[in-house]
């Protein structure tokens, strides 16, 4: 038997900074699950990869993730972690760069750096968190609140239609897309797996449930287990929603892998090449 | 899912639980339940009334978003079926027997 005072996770004692655990996230707060999601990718791949692999985080409740773990973190500005993450990569190809981030860090501040690091297809894993406002700063509207949704911004209902971000990413370039809900476990954590090791620009969108803000004003539901129930009902798998129609899918949340291409070249490849070309004119 | 491997114990953290019951909505046999009393930090933890009934199948310790929950597997007794077990499920559980071989080898979550 392991006395309950001093118990200790095994993962948690094997990858996280256990002395400054408890999180500091809310109670039932779906960004643990998205920890635990990462961490157990990293678990089966093993731990030569886990070794060469750096977080990247924006602000937001996100930015908090990566922080917890026994790895190197960059707490970056808002919005700007992808501009970072790509300055990584470019100067260290060798490493796997990882990096979480928000809705609003990323489709709202960010937007501008998302769709280019998608153009240029460079190999970072993105793991978007998305719980349809911003929560750390009181439940503001952001690009992801759904239409006719009450926020504290918008207490008469949202009036402007949220993003679509895998099409948009689609469009942009980007080369692994999915789309999953923090119910959705093993899945999400079988992509974040294949984001990492797959070429190019993998973007990985997880809804979780922030009870606080988005259970208590846009879904009426400040419970977690309420949210995560409303996650199973409401998701609907990318195969079915094919022969949906648009209004059947009104306000559900399609999930699945939406692309993986490889026929399009990885940006620090084209850098190297780059390079020697230069090299070898200059002689 | 593991079909008749003995639970020993669930281990909930005193520091780390902060009493969301994510972990009893994810249970499907109904194994754990809030107790009455406040534990130093004023939350009242879950614990594992009905043990006997754990199949192992880890739930409630992937939606525990503290890391404050973890299943602890005897490894050396097995657990004797309940009674609607041995009705019903019988053939459910040779099935898979045969998945549990291939899991032991692997990482434990693994499937496949």
């Amino acid at each position: 038997m392991i006395p309950e005072a001093e118990f200790e996770h095994v993962l948690a004692k094997k990858y996280m900074r256990t002395e400054i655990m408890p999180h500091a996230f809310c109670p039932g707060c779906g960004l643990g699950i998205i920890e635990r999601m990462i961490l157990m990718a990293f678990e089966e791949l093993g731990q030569e990869e886990w070794d060469r692999t750096v977080f990247v985080s924006g602000i937001g409740c996100s930015g908090w993730t990566p922080l917890y773990f026994r790895r190197d973190a960059a707490h970056t500005l808002h919005g700007r972690a992808l501009a970072f993450a790509t300055a990584l990569k470019a100067s260290r190809p060798d490493l796997n760069v990882v990096v979480v981030m928000g809705d609003g860090d990323s489709m709202g501040i960010g937007g501008n750096h998302l769709i280019h690091a998608a153009r240029r297809n460079i190999g970072i894993t993105a793991i978007i968190a998305t719980n349809m406002l911003y929560s750390l700063t009181g439940g503001q509207m952001s690009p992801t609140t759904p239409e006719g949704a009450r926020t504290n911004t918008t207490p008469y209902g949202n009036i402007e239609p949220n993003f679509d971000l895998m099409e948009l990413l689609k469009a942009a370039g980007a080369t692994y897309l999915a789309r999953w809900t923090t119910y959705h476990f093993i899945q999400a954590k079988n992509s974040i797996k294949k984001a990492v090791k797959h070429k190019g620009f993998a973007a990985i969108e997880i809804v979780f449930q922030c009870p606080t803000y988005a259970g208590r004003y846009i879904l009426n539901r400040p419970d977690p287990r309420d949210m995560l129930q409303w996650f199973k009902e409401n998701s609907i798998p990318l195969g079915v929603a094919k022969n949906k129609s648009p209004e059947e899918l009104k306000g559900k949340i399609i999930v699945g892998e939406y692309l993986h291409r490889t026929d399009r070249k990885e940006y620090t490849e084209r850098l190297r090449e780059l390079e020697e070309r230069a090299k070898g004119k200059g002689r | 899912m593991a079909s008749q491997v003995k639970v020993q114990q669930i281990a909930v953290s005193d520091k780390l639980c902060k009493g969301c019951y994510l972990c009893i909505w994810a249970c499907p046999w109904d194994v754990l339940e809030i107790s009455e009393e406040r534990n130093w930090r004023g939350v009242k933890k879950p614990y594992a009334a009905r043990i006997d009934q754990c199949r192992a199948c880890r739930l409630c310790e992937w939606y525990c978003p503290d890391f404050a929950l973890q299943v602890i597997v005897d490894e050396k007794e097995k657990r004797e079926l309940l009674e609607v077990e041995e009705k019903y499920e019988r053939p459910w559980l040779e099935r898979v027997r045969k998945r549990d071989e291939i899991i032991k080898e692997g990482v434990w979550w693994l499937e496949d």
